[in-house]
């Protein structure tokens, strides 16, 4: 049939597909059954620092017999061996506690006597590296205030040279500051006065040259590149035209004024208006 | 050698181009000041005072303000009496001297523009002449003449309005008058007087014809009226709807609303071979139809997304697309005569404004803020735009330019004024 | 043994059953108050003689020209006055003056339309129905508030 055909093939591709994710699975699941953990202990490594010996257990005290008067006798005479012997046992041991404990005095006080030197011997010698210490801190400081002295010198150096530069600087970055600041005033007093035409739009540019003289006043108005509409340019001409004399141009600095405003221009660009 | 030649003239012309340049990117559009000198007659006084009508005229433009008689200093009427330093301490930016004679019955009227700033003749002498009756043109003409020099577009001084006055006293006593007037109000003359209502007078291109819509036949029709003669046609007499006709700009053709067909569709009627042709074809209201520039496509409101907007129809293709996306609604939608701008009612946050969208660019501008302005016409030189508005509780015309910068008010008349329609010029 | 749960069940209904009781008994205070305001002439025309005066009044909502649930009884006493006495009638329709002039005859005249669509339906022949739309140009109420243009956004039926 026409249907086995077309199916014969990804069938045969899906079940491939299907059998080798199986057994990659399988396979996988097999390999990682969790390993038993091992459980490692912890070592500790303790230094020994002394031995105290432990307390001498009490003897234990037979148990007494109700029944058998006999055997009471007999244990009751045993018991009496054993006590004897005990006895015996029990002054050996204390005889002997008492030679250890004298020992264990006797090196304890070794000991102590020891560590005291021990003690003392590196109080010195911390005392002695305290010493070299500062000693070494010392120089270092010396060091660095040598160094921190010349920096300064150095410093003072560049700074002196900095602040000739920077009163050169200053002195033509003063004229930014009051070249913008006059900028903004001349800019102010020509954006009250300048009426555009209703033909004038977005994109229309004219550039006027100024001609003014120190006391502000405009000597001469020139359109260097018109806009392509007369009535804009016309306009701009007006704007100066009715501004006529700019009153704060007095104050301005000679310098500033030969460099930047004798001559200077005027780019007519509205940005307010329709396209 | 050339090469160092080359780097030392560049590196110096470096520094020459250094020259301060301030950029001006906004201005306050302050009224440009004119002085308008008296220009009385040889004569006796004359009927009108031409230069008062020529102030007043380039006040209503907006864009002038007109310097008081009573500030100025001295009334030259020749170029030897003219002295800048008069005109100058008043702030005049210009000056406009002139003279009128009576000559044989004829009046002669001459004129000059001095810039004052520029301390120079703006004009050089011109003249106009007319009949008694025509002083009032003559005017018109001389403030046409100066608002072209100084602003570089035409005047609209001399164009015309057509609008709608009504007398409602509820029903019966009802009257309705088509009125024709100048633009600034005066010399108002009757067109058509019904007792029913009358709306959306338009003129034709060419200045000589109305058509507007009467109820007078009981339903709504829509009639073409000769001016000068009054002679007039009805040109369509469908049963519903028959409405806002608006002329093709090559004048043949009349764009119409009709529901002979169930519902109210756009379509176009020929004033020559009469032929009637379907344009619209939707369940919803399609109205206000108003023609682009080129004649090859009709603006027109319809409610068929819901609310009102304003759709374009393709008048060869039928195929129609939307213009407006803001605002609640958007309807009455005129072409500026540059083709650039739509002018329309636009409602937003439900109140109704004045408004222009670029239809380029899609952006919008509101005009107006009054919620009660309405049917705006745009001015031929495109610079200005008349609606109807209320004022002290009557119906009354106001004036504003297309940039939103000013606004004028027409001295009202007796009834309720509505549907102002700006004339082309002539 | 009444445990707490089964209390608090018991209170629960109870207050349950008061609420239903009382809200079912406002809305029906609401239905009788409202059909008594919109159809208290249907009741009595029907019995009446033809000449009594009938609203002649259907009113509209703002930008819309469909006929409202409560105009029903009303258009179907026309439709049967209409019917009974072969008369036709002019469908005056109007709008209120916001918008603009000729988009609101437009929307009068669906309005008129609509009541025309509701009458032929009821059997009353479209030939005696005349439409016509006034829009905005006679206003019942002149102000510039909701209360006015309520009542000018209408249909007229004149006999």
């Amino acid at each position: 049939m026409k249907l086995d055909k077309l199916f014969t093939l990804p069938v045969a591709l899906s079940l491939i597909l299907h059998g080798a994710l199986i057994i990659f699975v399988a396979g996988n699941w097999m390999q990682s059954k969790p390993e038993k953990e091992v459980y490692k202990p912890h070592f500790v490594n303790a230094t020994l620092i002394g031995e105290t010996p432990k307390a001498v257990a009490a003897p234990q005290q037979p148990k007494p017999q109700v029944l058998e008067a006999q055997r009471k006798q007999e244990q009751q005479r045993k018991q009496q061996q054993a006590q004897e012997r005990q006895q015996a046992e029990a002054k050996k041991i204390a005889q002997q506690k008492e030679r250890e404990t004298k020992k264990k005095a006797e090196e304890a006080r070794l000991k102590k006597i020891e560590t005291e030197r021990a003690k003392q011997a590196e109080a010195k010698a911390k005392a002695e590296q305290q010493r070299k210490k500062e000693e070494e801190n010392k120089r270092l400081a010396e060091a660095e205030q040598k160094k921190r002295e010349q920096q300064q010198r150095e410093a003072q150096e560049r700074l002196e040279a900095a602040l000739q530069k920077e009163e050169q600087f200053l002195s033509e970055r003063s004229d930014d500051v009051n070249t913008q600041s006059y900028e903004a005033l001349i800019q102010e007093r020509i954006i009250q006065s300048w009426s555009r035409p209703p033909s004038a739009r977005n994109g229309m540019q004219a550039l006027l040259e100024i001609n003014m003289v120190p006391t502000g006043q405009v000597v001469n108005v020139r359109v260097i590149e018109s806009s392509g509409d007369s009535a804009f340019d016309r306009s701009a001409e007006q704007a100066v035209k009715r501004v006529d004399r700019f009153t704060e141009i007095t104050d301005m600095p000679s310098d500033l004024f030969e460099r930047n405003f004798r001559v200077f221009r005027l780019l007519f660009k509205p940005e307010d208006l329709r396209q | 050698m050339k090469h160092y030649l080359v780097v030392f003239v560049l590196f110096f012309s470096s520094f020459a181009q250094a020259q301060l340049t301030i950029q001006i990117s906004r201005g306050a559009d302050n009224p440009t000041r004119i002085a308008v000198a008296p220009m009385g007659a040889t004569g006796g006084p004359l009927a009108e005072d031409i230069s008062a009508i020529i102030s007043d005229d380039l006040e209503f433009s907006g864009q002038f303000a007109a310097i008081p008689r009573t500030d100025m200093l001295s009334f030259p009427k020749t170029e030897a009496e003219v002295f800048y330093r008069d005109w100058s301490v008043l702030k005049a930016e210009y000056l406009l001297i002139g003279s009128v004679e009576e000559r044989g019955g004829r009046f002669y009227a001459t004129y000059q523009l001095f810039d004052v700033l520029g301390q120079r003749k703006a004009l050089p002498k011109l003249s106009v002449d007319g009949t008694e009756a025509q002083l009032r043109d003559m005017a018109h003409h001389i403030s046409d003449k100066v608002y072209e020099t100084i602003t570089g577009i035409r005047g609209i001084f001399s164009t015309k309005l057509i609008y709608v006055e009504a007398f409602q006293q509820n029903g019966s006593k009802d009257k309705y008058r088509l009125m024709l007037s100048d633009v600034d109000g005066a010399r108002s003359r009757l067109l058509l007087e019904t007792q029913s209502p009358l709306m959306s007078p338009v003129w034709s291109p060419d200045g000589r014809r109305v058509a507007y819509v009467s109820f007078e036949s009981t339903r709504p029709a829509v009639y073409v009226q000769e001016i000068a003669t009054g002679k007039r046609e009805q040109v369509t007499n469908f049963r519903g709807l028959n409405g806002a006709p608006a002329w093709s700009p090559d004048g043949q053709n009349l764009a119409l609303v009709l529901s002979k067909d169930g519902n109210p569709e756009i379509y176009t009627l020929s004033l020559i071979t009469r032929q009637l042709t379907r344009l619209t074809n939707h369940f919803g209201i399609d109205t206000e139809p108003a023609w682009t520039v080129d004649g090859k496509g009709i603006l027109f409101t319809s409610n068929r997304g819901g609310r009102p907007q304003i759709y374009q129809v393709n008048v060869a293709t039928s195929q129609v697309e939307r213009v407006t996306f803001e605002g609640e609604q958007n309807t009455r939608g005129r072409v500026s005569p540059d083709g650039k701008n739509l002018v329309m009612v636009h409602q937003r946050n439900g109140t109704y404004h004045l408004a222009t969208q670029d239809l380029k660019t899609g952006n919008l501008r509101i005009l107006t803020e009054t919620d009660l302005d309405e049917s705006p016409t745009i001015a031929p030189n495109g610079a200005m735009l008349m609606y109807a508005t209320r004022f002290g509780g009557k119906g009354i015309l106001a004036a504003v330019s297309l940039d939103a910068r000013t606004r004028v008010r027409l001295p009202s008349k007796q009834g309720d004024v509505r549907e102002p329609a700006w004339s082309p010029f002539f | 043994m009444i445990t707490k749960a089964l209390k608090q069940g018991l209170t629960f209904a109870v207050i349950m059953s008061f609420l239903v009781g009382c809200s079912s008994s406002s809305t029906q205070d609401e239905d009788m108050s409202s059909a008594n305001t919109t159809a208290p002439a249907p009741t009595e025309t029907v019995n009446e003689v033809v000449e009594q005066e009938l609203e002649s009044i259907v009113y509209f909502d703002f930008d819309q020209a469909t006929l409202k649930p409560q105009t029903r009884a009303l258009l179907l006493a026309h439709a049967d006055r209409l019917k009974s006495s072969n008369s036709s009638a002019r469908l005056e329709g109007h709008a209120d003056e916001r918008g603009s002039r000729e988009y609101n005859i437009a929307l009068g005249e669906r309005r008129a339309n609509a009541v025309r669509d509701f009458l032929v339906l009821q059997g009353v022949s479209a030939a005696s129905l005349e439409v016509v739309s006034y829009g905005e140009e006679r206003p019942l109420a002149n102000g510039s508030n909701e209360s006015s243009y309520a009542q000018n956004r209408r249909v007229e039926i004149k006999y």
